[in-house]
């Protein structure tokens, strides 16, 4: 008797609508940076506008949806390369010890002296990089974490007797490594991953809500709640809207990532 | 072991620990000190700011902060003033940093530790009712809210709540710190409430996790069926949770500092935070030295404080110390 | 007054686990509750004291005196009796005590009301269970396991409860401390004439220390009676079985007369009788209708529908004679003062240890936990460094041909994310042997073909360890060391890996490590053995001499020990 769940499915509706503005916002909204300056704000219901305009007249419905792909491809990239960087480094220092391993984690201990907000807040904004210098500074600040994580994963394997069997058999590490132990981190590493593309995607926005990352009239739902967080008398919805959006973005992936997690551990423990 | 060593080495594992803490900071300022010069450009143009330079005025600010000394000489003399509280004067306003900082620093540390009294009153509790209910509706309800509520970003909600209790209800001020006391305290709950959302959300998956662990331990078991009353085997659960619960409540500590730069903004309190989101963007290179120095000191010295806890909280632990 | 279980079922997410199970206990007796893992005799013990897992429920009714409990009620129909006249005694004292509790506090917090405060009464509750007074202000990490079940022990009396229930309270334990916390509750029992209830998979505890014995097979009740109607002369094939399949301490048999297939869970057993799959006397009658338990004249019942009588009792395996293969050949591997030390703090793991293997030989390592013997294997192995001493191989072999390991836990034993044939294939070509062995490989360990395409999870825990056994054969390695390779299984299972080694013995060319802390599984396979204790080598010499007159004094008390033995000689001493 299985019990179909309900969570993947009711995630994967935002989500979906997500990927399909961050695929084709500019055949969908090609207008959405016009400015109408004389127009200026409007509130929600406006006829043309159903949410409304902001300060330079800017439809707030075709903002969010342009606003869509800073919001999301950065967090993925971010996810993506810290967890490429957690994957290799942390199955070199689980694997191997010693001063590899002495090394990353004093690493990781500095970058997690501090929250993370405020490192890339002083670090992006004192080099003023814009949009990909932010991504390539996330990578770095989340990395530790992922090191950690995949670390952790590695060392409770090798101690397995699987693991030794396989030393005792003569293999070579990287075959060790590769064929044997990766095999069995993959898993709780793209769970992992999800999660981190939702707090990548908030801390994306929360540096570009402190107008940093994306340049001034982008699209883009951070940059969009700074703008709005002045209008919330007149146009609520420049506030409301991006900002259900990334909540609900952030909560759909959390929850999956939730899921995936669970689903792995139990697999896990039934083993 | 006597009694008296034990305490030896109790006191010998405070001091290591220490050690291990000014270690830690040592470093940390050793970066901040360095982001002078990883910043884009010439430090004196930097130092000067927007202000019209001429090559003597550059000059003169080369002389006064001694760049063209050694890198090592100069993070000596600055290290040796902020062992002194003097982090150099602000860029922007032309006051010495630690007199700008010290009407703000009141600020966030009343609205990180209301956030934070709100974090263990509220989500605590929560946290252990849902393992006891493990499952049940209630349970549910409330661990999905908390996914949501960890990933939700503390500028959105702190927006929204804006909107409704602020604009819309006009229950709460909407602006700005208030004038201190009573008024302080009103303009702060909005902020705090923000604040504790999230991390709050975090605190009571964390606190869920180790109670309910402790609830699937053998020695529950044996206790309930050896007819000892539900409050004495709660007791004896909550005792044995302290332990990962307290680490939690460490951890949170930091992440709630981060928040802060975001509710100030969002609120518009005159706090560190937002002092720190307006001079990086200045590039007002001492005021942000300070405030992350100021905050890593904080975070190392909760972190400490955690570890001292957990050695008085956990036998196992402090034998392990003791030996 | 006398515990009755009455019509007990207990269901769980999959179905039934357990099925109409009835028992009863009487002041003073000693009633032992048997069964393989998935009989459902810990979920008998759970249901009686209101600990069943979620989803998981119970029907029946359970009386005590005049007391009758609904048990469909829950945990809170039980509240006069769980506790205050019923309390049970875990398997694991590591867990069973809360770690930051002082032992005095855990013992006190289930005594009568008026004694909580008292000191004096505390401490007259360690006297009970022969422990010093300091114990009440130590912490359960202090203590060692013996230790910590006899306060477990206080604490599960301190509410003078008239039955105890035992979930496998020695099983943790090694067989010396065993011995101690059974004789401890034997005597505790007597003074108190309370009723016991011992839930075991250990055949020689339960025939050694029950009055009545329950045997259990896949939730059902199969067969009670005395341990002489139960294992002298059963009349359920599968306790006559289960009898077999335990290898017995006092001589070898060529082959344990093994019981096929292994254990099913109790929701896929099919209609009929639940072990008529196994049965070699099953017909249809036993696969369509379910046996009731039947009453014998002597008082014993089973649930069978062709019971032996007296002329189907087999006659013991007759003790085989003993070939010392390999005994005048070269040595293989000659361990010179082997000395391993993990810390400064910690006592040596291996005290200048020597053994000598001969090529061909099959050499067992008999010790308690902490005697060494699995560090000695691994560094023989090559899985840890030795502080110091030599360990010298006759052949220059790569190290992956000298020597391969089957370890204890089959579970972990295989790569999960590995499919059987993937795993047997990488170990043949780590030997320089073509991936088309395969077919031959799965055979040898008694396989069929199709196995090679599962993954470890779809298979059962004796299958798994073939799986590992074939791994560590596919290099062909001279020396095949078995680190407790039986000890995770059941006793049916056991038995058949077992065979499956004397067999590959006859079979094969190899040499054989064999590391056990059971003495009738060693004397099954090892023609010559080494016993260690605390890091050092205490006696060796041929298994047959060992165990028939052991010489050194820790070797007669080991041999005392074993559950099923009574013996005159070295005796159990509480410390």
């Amino acid at each position: 008797m299985k019990r179909v769940s309900l969570t993947p499915i009711l995630c994967a509706i935002p989500l979906g609508a997500v990927a399909v503005c961050v695929v084709g916002s500019q055949w969908l909204v090609p207008d959405a940076k016009q400015q109408d300056i004389l127009l200026g704000v409007t509130p929600a219901g406006t006829a043309g506008h159903p949410f409304g305009t902001d300060q330079l007249g800017r439809d707030i419905l075709q903002l969010a949806i342009a606003g869509a792909r800073s919001a999301v491809v950065g967090p993925i990239a971010i996810a993506l390369g810290s967890m490429l960087i957690g994957l290799l480094l942390g199955t070199f220092a689980g694997y191997f010890g010693g001063w590899v391993d002495l090394t990353l984690s004093k690493y990781a201990d500095l970058l997690l002296a501090l929250p993370t907000t405020l490192i890339a807040l002083v670090v992006a904004g004192l080099v003023d990089g814009g949009y990909w210098v932010t991504v390539l500074v996330l990578v770095v600040l989340f990395s530790p974490t992922d090191i950690r994580m995949v670390r952790g994963s590695v060392l409770a394997q090798t101690t397995r007797p699987y693991i030794e069997s396989a030393r005792v058999l003569g293999l070579g590490r990287f075959r060790i490594m590769f064929r044997h132990i990766l095999p069995n981190v993959l898993p709780v590493a793209l769970a992992t991953m999800l999660l981190n593309v939702a707090f990548a995607l908030v801390a994306m926005s929360a540096l570009s809500f402190l107008g940093l990352g994306v340049g001034p009239g982008e699209a883009d739902w951070g940059r969009q709640l700074a703008d709005g967080r002045d209008l919330l008398g007149r146009n609520s919805a420049a506030v409301i809207l991006p900002g259900m959006l990334i909540i609900v973005t952030a909560a759909a992936i959390n929850l999956l990532g939730d899921w995936l997690q669970e689903r792995f551990e139990r697999r896990a423990a039934q083993r | 072991m006597s009694s008296a060593s034990a305490r030896g080495s109790v006191v010998r594992f405070v001091l290591v620990r220490l050690a291990a803490t000014v270690v830690l900071l040592l470093a940390v300022s050793f970066v901040v000190f360095s982001l002078l010069h990883l910043t884009p450009g010439d430090p004196a143009r930097n130092l000067l700011g927007p202000k019209p330079s001429s090559p003597e005025i550059l000059a003169s600010i080369r002389a006064q902060y001694h760049l063209d000394d050694p890198f090592f000489s100069q993070y000596f003399r600055w290290l040796g003033g902020v062992l002194h509280g003097d982090f150099g004067r602000s860029i922007r306003s032309d006051t010495p940093v630690t007199e700008l900082l010290a009407d703000r620093v009141v600020v966030t540390a009343q609205l990180a530790f209301l956030a934070f009294a709100m974090t263990v009153l509220v989500a605590v509790p929560l946290g252990i009712v849902a393992a006891v209910r493990a499952g049940s509706t209630i349970d549910r309800t409330m661990s999905v809210g908390a996914i949501i509520g960890v990933g939700a970003p503390t500028y959105a909600v702190g927006l929204i709540l804006l909107y409704v209790f602020g604009v819309s209800l006009d229950l709460f001020p909407v602006y700005g710190s208030g004038d201190g006391g009573l008024d302080r305290l009103w303009h702060l709950v909005l902020p705090a409430v923000t604040l504790a959302f999230g991390v709050g959300a975090l605190v009571f998956k964390l606190t869920r996790t180790a109670v309910l662990g402790e609830l699937d331990q053998d020695y529950v078991a044996f206790a309930v069926s050896r007819g000892l009353e539900p409050r004495r085997v709660r007791t004896m659960v909550l005792r044995n949770a302290f332990i990962p619960v307290i680490t939690s409540l460490g951890l949170v500590f930091g992440f709630l500092f981060g928040g802060t730069i975001l509710v100030e903004v969002t609120f518009a309190l005159q706090g560190i935070g937002s002092l720190l989101a307006s001079s990086v963007t200045f590039k007002d290179i001492p005021v942000v030295q300070a405030i992350t120095l100021l905050t890593a000191a904080v975070i190392a010295l909760t972190a400490l404080a955690v570890d001292l806890i957990y050695v008085g909280a956990d036998p196992r632990v402090r034998a392990r110390v003791a030996r | 007054m006398s515990l009755q279980l009455r019509d007990l079922v207990v269901t769980g997410p999959s179905g039934p686990i357990v099925t109409r199970m009835d028992l009863s206990v009487q002041p003073g007796q000693t009633v032992a509750l048997v069964g393989e893992s998935g009989s459902g005799k810990s979920m008998t013990a759970k249901a009686m004291t209101g600990l069943l897992p979620r989803g998981v429920t119970a029907a029946g009714t359970l009386a005590l005196g005049d007391t009758m409990v609904d048990l469909a009620g829950g945990p809170s129909a039980l509240a006069g009796l769980r506790g205050q006249r019923i309390s049970l005694l875990l398997q694991n004292p590591f867990t069973s005590l809360s770690p930051v509790h002082r032992c005095g506090v855990q013992i006190a917090a289930a005594l009568p009301a008026h004694l909580r405060k008292s000191a004096e009464e505390v401490e007259r509750r360690l006297r009970e269970v022969d422990l010093p007074q300091r114990v009440a202000e130590q912490y359960p990490f202090e203590l060692s396991g013996g230790m910590r079940q006899r306060v477990a022990l206080a604490a599960a009396l301190a509410s003078d409860p008239e039955v105890l229930i035992g979930d496998e309270p020695t099983t943790a334990l090694d067989v010396t401390t065993q011995r101690e916390v059974l004789d401890l509750l034997e005597r505790i029992q007597a003074e108190r004439s309370m009723a016991l209830l011992l839930i075991t998979h250990d055949l020689g505890v339960a025939r050694e220390r029950a009055d009545r014995i329950l045997v259990m097979y896949a939730g059902r009740l199969m067969e009670t009676g005395s341990g002489d109607e139960v294992f002298v002369r059963p009349r359920h094939p599968y306790a006559a079985g289960l009898r077999d399949s335990d290898p017995p301490l006092d001589r070898r048999v060529a082959q344990l007369p093994a019981l096929q297939g292994s254990v099913p869970r109790p929701w896929d057993v099919p209609n009929g009788c639940a072990f008529a799959p196994r049965c070699s006397r099953a017909d249809d009658r036993c696969r369509t209708d379910e046996p009731p338990l039947e009453t014998f004249a002597d008082g014993a019942q089973a649930a069978c529908w062709h019971p032996l009588g007296a002329d189907d009792q087999r006659p013991p395996a007759p003790a085989a004679e003993v070939v010392a293969a390999g005994a005048a050949s070269d040595a293989l591997v000659t361990i010179t003062g082997l000395t391993k030390r993990f810390s400064d703090s910690a006592p040596l793991a291996l005290d200048d240890v020597s053994v000598m293997i001969r090529a061909g030989e099959a050499v067992g390592i008999v010790g308690e936990s902490g005697s060494g013997k699995t560090t000695l294997a691994r560094c023989l192995i090559g899985l840890e460094t030795a502080t110091s001493g030599i360990i010298e191989w006759a052949s220059d072999l790569p190290p992956a041909r000298r020597a391969q390991i089957v370890f204890q836990d089959p579970t972990s034993a295989l790569n999960p994310a590995m499919s059987v044939g993937a795993a047997l294939e990488e170990a043949l070509r780590a030997g320089g042997r073509s991936r088309s062995e395969l077919g031959s490989l799965l055979e040898l360990v008694g396989l069929p073909q199709e196995y090679a395409r599962r993954r470890p999870r779809a298979l059962s825990g004796g299958e798994q360890q073939r799986v590992a056994i074939a791994r560590a054969l596919a290099p062909q390695p001279q020396l095949l060391v078995c680190d407790e390779p039986v000890s995770s299984l059941d006793v049916s299972v056991q038995a058949q890996i077992l065979n499956l080694l004397k067999d590959l013995l006859d079979r094969l060319d190899f040499t054989l490590l064999f590391i056990t802390h059971d003495l009738a599984v060693v004397r099954q396979v090892a023609t010559r053995v080494y016993v260690m204790s605390q890091g050092k080598v205490v006696e060796e010499g041929a298994t047959e001499a060992i165990l028939t007159n052991p010489q050194h004094a820790y070797t007669r008390q080991l041999f005392a020990s074993v559950p099923g033995v009574r013996a005159s000689q070295g005796g159990s001493s509480d410390d």
